[in-house]
């Protein structure tokens, strides 16, 4: 059979291509964050905020990679989470019990970062997907409007992020649906450009979504451990609570979170007007 | 201001009147006929007044008279004068516009179980559950559980089940509905307490919901405070809604009739005790405020040394300290103002200078008005200046400019009667005599304005103090760049802004007039009662506070309504 014929005019060119061993650029000396997983975010959020460009000298290019790396910084806080809660709670443990892991991470993991091998094909970049991994990961399936409204502004973030790093900043079709398509028609692969209020905005909505999933969290969590396992007296519930607390505490923001006999006593008084309005309610007939 | 102030000021306000005072107190001046008119016509209003003015007495009246005359529109009023309960949630929730909305709608709806409450007498067909079948959401008790909760920061359950879904075409309904059952074409709500001028996040929202309330059934009318004519964006208040002034002119042809009548009206044995002489001079220096005359002539009669000279200068100096303290305290609550409220106190001292340097001579000519030109440049927190100054009332702004030629046009104001009395400005000789100010009223007005330019009036080195104080980073204490930065640009934190209501719970209870030590002493010893917020949210004040040794039932109410002094001054 004949040679097919094929040109070789050199249209682009590009120098010798420099050694790059991708297993030199992880930090093996690295320890997990000792902190609880929104801790680990506010010190992450404040490195990449004093990146930001000030007004004068904004740069919308360089303000895009800043929003890149707080909606990165959300989603590493929920998969760290997600699997620390799956690790601590039995009720989270049996329903990540359901789920497949691949090979290579059954065999080469940790024992307690195995459940970030359960992360992996989930995507936490819209509202909808951080609801379908709490509900098959976390056993929870009720979301407040609180969660709902802070989810929805942040997956707005996660729209914009999207423009950014597959579209270099241009609005695409279904970022425009996602968006509202009557405000947004107009704009079709248009250019996102930031501003430096923009930009403090973006990031200040993926903040709000941490520090109300947060508290969401901690709330459903502990609310769901079995009355008779608390005895109401701090000494005694003391490693409990604070197993579960730490998870959740915030050390580092202004306001933090209160000190966790406070957070005890809060949470020892509600159950208690809980449990006494239950009581006072007639039992239904059988 | 003592607890004696307070307690005064508190008498004279409107929301404290009964329904029966309310209806024969109302002065019959044209203004405020022209007013009431207004406020049942057809369109949208606002109600523009500083404070006393008489916006609540005006709107409760106009209830009133609506409700009995049948072929009135149907009026319902509703206060929103509580909204600074929901202002911790701008500080901790991200949603707090949406609470904030359904809380607006929530005390609409209220308003219109007030209605049916009032009107069961004459129409017993229509109950508050009539609404409750025309929706399961409107049920009275459980919309007032939601509405209290939220203004007292919880009720978060309560949002979720019920107050997320209050939405404005809900109330639209609600009231298209008792129109009809009751026959009356149109409705018309007093929104009363509109200004939210704490809050201009709350403010922008609330603007919105009164656009949407906007129908051809439907004629929204607020009460307001003067100096705005910006409700957020999409809100400008001359496209939007027509002004009704209720700031009554010390020049207007009937001002001392119409302040009289208010005083016979509210105060008739009080006001038959003081020389005629000494009324004109209160009325003068009340300006235009209704509530300051009342609490001058109480304050008269009540003092019982001195000669009437030196009581009327001591009533008179008083209400200019009570106004300062009251401009000075805005300073507090809106704390990223300071310098721009201090630079305003000094544009009314110069002012007041200039207009007292610039007086006639030979004494024959009345010249009170300030002429303030218009520069292009002026910047906004100039603007914002002496928008402060005009909302305390401090500053009356006439509505149009004059034109002294080509690109020379004055914005006119009168200064606060109260301040160029203080200066002796109206002083005729060598001693003061109550007759004065009420004399210098009469003389013929001068030709032009005292003139001057804001630049030449404050001074460079005022005019370089319009500056914001925003608050540095609480990390690392560098200083913000703007208003609205969210995040520190040194050190990456999340700014924080201190809530004003929780400012407010966190005050002592030392600082509560009428709370003696020893009282304090036992209520530290005998209860965990600390701070003003300790007793405000409260569930059972009262049993709280009788847990110390000699407070009883008396005691402990006078303390809760001590406390509630302190609240609404702090927050209004």
């Amino acid at each position: 059979m004949a040679k097919e014929f094929r040109s070789s005019v050199n249209v682009t060119t590009s120098p010798m291509s420099p050694q790059l061993l991708t297993q030199n650029l992880f930090d093996r000396s690295y320890v997990d964050f000792k902190g609880s997983p929104i801790d680990e975010f506010t010190e992450r959020l404040r490195t990449l905020n004093a990146l930001s460009p000030v007004p004068a000298a904004f740069d919308p290019y360089l303000g895009q990679l800043i929003l890149l790396g707080a909606v990165a910084a959300v989603e590493s806080y929920l998969r760290s989470m997600f699997r620390r809660c799956i690790a601590l709670d039995p009720i989270c443990n049996a329903q990540a019990m359901k789920r497949e892991i691949s090979y290579a991470a059954a065999v080469h993991l940790q024992p307690d970062l195995l459940p970030e091998a359960l992360l992996e094909k989930i995507s936490f970049a819209s509202q909808e997907n951080i609801e379908r991994a709490c509900r098959d990961l976390l056993g929870i399936s009720e979301f407040p409007q609180s969660i709902k409204s802070v989810g929805a502004d942040y997956g707005r973030i996660c729209h914009l992020r999207h423009c950014a790093v597959h579209r270099f900043g241009k609005l695409g079709a279904n970022n425009a649906v996602h968006l509202g398509l009557d405000e947004h028609f107009e704009l079709l692969e248009k250019p996102l450009l930031l501003n430096y209020e923009a930009l403090q905005n973006a990031i200040a909505h993926a903040t709000a979504f941490v520090r109300v999933f947060n508290s969401f969290l901690f709330n459903v969590l502990i609310s769901r451990i079995p009355t008779t396992s608390f005895t109401g007296r701090y000494a005694s519930d003391r490693t409990l609570f604070i197993s579960y607390y730490s998870l959740f505490q915030d050390k580092k923001s202004v306001p933090r979170s209160p000190a966790p006999k406070d957070a005890y006593e809060v949470f020892i008084r509600e159950r208690a007007v809980f449990l006494a309005s239950r009581a006072r309610q007639p039992r239904p007939a059988n | 201001m003592s607890t004696g102030d307070q307690a005064a000021e508190f008498e004279e306000r409107a929301d404290q009147l009964s329904l029966a005072d309310i209806e024969s107190t109302l002065s019959d001046g044209q203004i405020f006929r022209r007013a009431r008119q207004k406020l049942l016509n057809k369109g949208a209003k606002l109600l523009v007044g500083p404070r006393g003015t008489g916006k609540t007495h005006l709107m409760r009246f106009t209830y009133l008279q609506a409700m009995k005359d049948s072929k009135a529109p149907l009026a319902a009023y509703a206060n929103f004068s509580r909204y600074l309960g929901l202002e911790p949630l701008l500080k901790r929730s991200p949603d707090a516009l949406s609470r904030f909305h359904s809380w607006v709608v929530a005390r609409l709806i209220l308003s219109a179980f007030d209605l049916i409450n009032d009107l069961a007498g004459q129409h017993t067909s229509v109950k508050p559950s009539s609404l409750t079948r025309l929706n399961p959401l409107l049920e009275e008790a459980s919309i007032r559980e939601f509405v209290g909760l939220i203004e007292r920061n919880s009720g978060s359950a309560e949002y979720d089940s019920l107050g997320q879904f209050l939405t404005v075409d809900l109330a639209i309904e609600v009231f298209h509905f008792l129109a009809k059952k009751y026959q009356r074409s149109r409705v018309v709500l007093l929104l009363d307490d509109a200004a939210l001028s704490l809050t201009d996040e709350y403010l922008i929202a609330f603007f919105e919901i009164y656009r949407l309330l906007k129908t051809e059934m439907i004629a929204p009318k607020a009460s307001v405070y003067p100096g705005s004519t910006q409700y957020g964006p999409r809100f400008h208040a001359s496209h939007e809604s027509q002004n009704i002034e209720l700031w009554l002119s010390v020049e207007d042809p009937e001002y001392l009739s119409i302040m009289g009548d208010i005083g016979h009206r509210r105060l008739a044995e009080q006001v038959a005790a003081i020389p005629e002489d000494t009324l004109d001079h209160f009325k003068y220096i009340a300006f235009g405020t209704p509530r300051a005359y009342l609490r001058m002539i109480r304050e008269y009669v009540e003092s019982r040394t001195g000669s009437a000279q030196s009581k009327v200068n001591r009533v008179t100096d008083k209400q200019v300290d009570l106004l300062w303290s009251e401009y000075d305290s805005l300073a507090f609550k809106l704390k990223q103002f300071t310098s721009v409220i201090q630079t305003g106190r000094a544009f009314i001292e110069n002012a007041v200078r200039i207009i007292a340097d610039g007086q006639d001579e030979f004494g024959l000519q009345k010249s009170i008005v300030l002429g303030l030109q218009e520069d292009a440049d002026r910047s906004p927190l100039a603007e914002r200046m002496l928008r402060f100054l005009i909302e305390i009332g401090l500053l009356y702004p006439f509505n149009s400019p004059v034109s002294h030629g080509r690109e020379r046009r004055y914005d006119r104001y009168i200064v606060h009667l109260a301040f160029l009395n203080a200066a002796g400005t109206f002083r005729v000789g060598r001693g003061t005599s109550p007759r004065d100010l009420p004399s210098y009223m009469q003389r013929s007005a001068a030709k032009h304005p005292i003139r001057t330019q804001l630049a030449k009036l404050l001074g460079p080195s005022h005019i370089s103090n319009l500056v914001l104080d925003l608050p540095s980073c609480q990390r690392c204490g560098t200083a913000r760049i703007s208003d609205s930065q969210k995040f520190c640009h040194h050190c990456g934190e999340q700014l924080v802004v201190a809530s004003l209501f929780e400012e407010c719970m966190r005050l002592p209870l030392g600082e509560v007039p009428g709370i003696s030590t020893s009282l304090l002493d036992r209520l530290k010893s005998d209860t965990r009662l600390r701070s003003v917020g300790d007793v405000y949210s409260s569930q059972n004040p009262g049993s709280d506070l009788q847990k110390a040794s000699y407070i009883g039932p008396k005691r402990a109410s006078g303390i809760i309504d001590a406390v509630g002094v302190v609240v609404a001054e702090f927050l209004s």
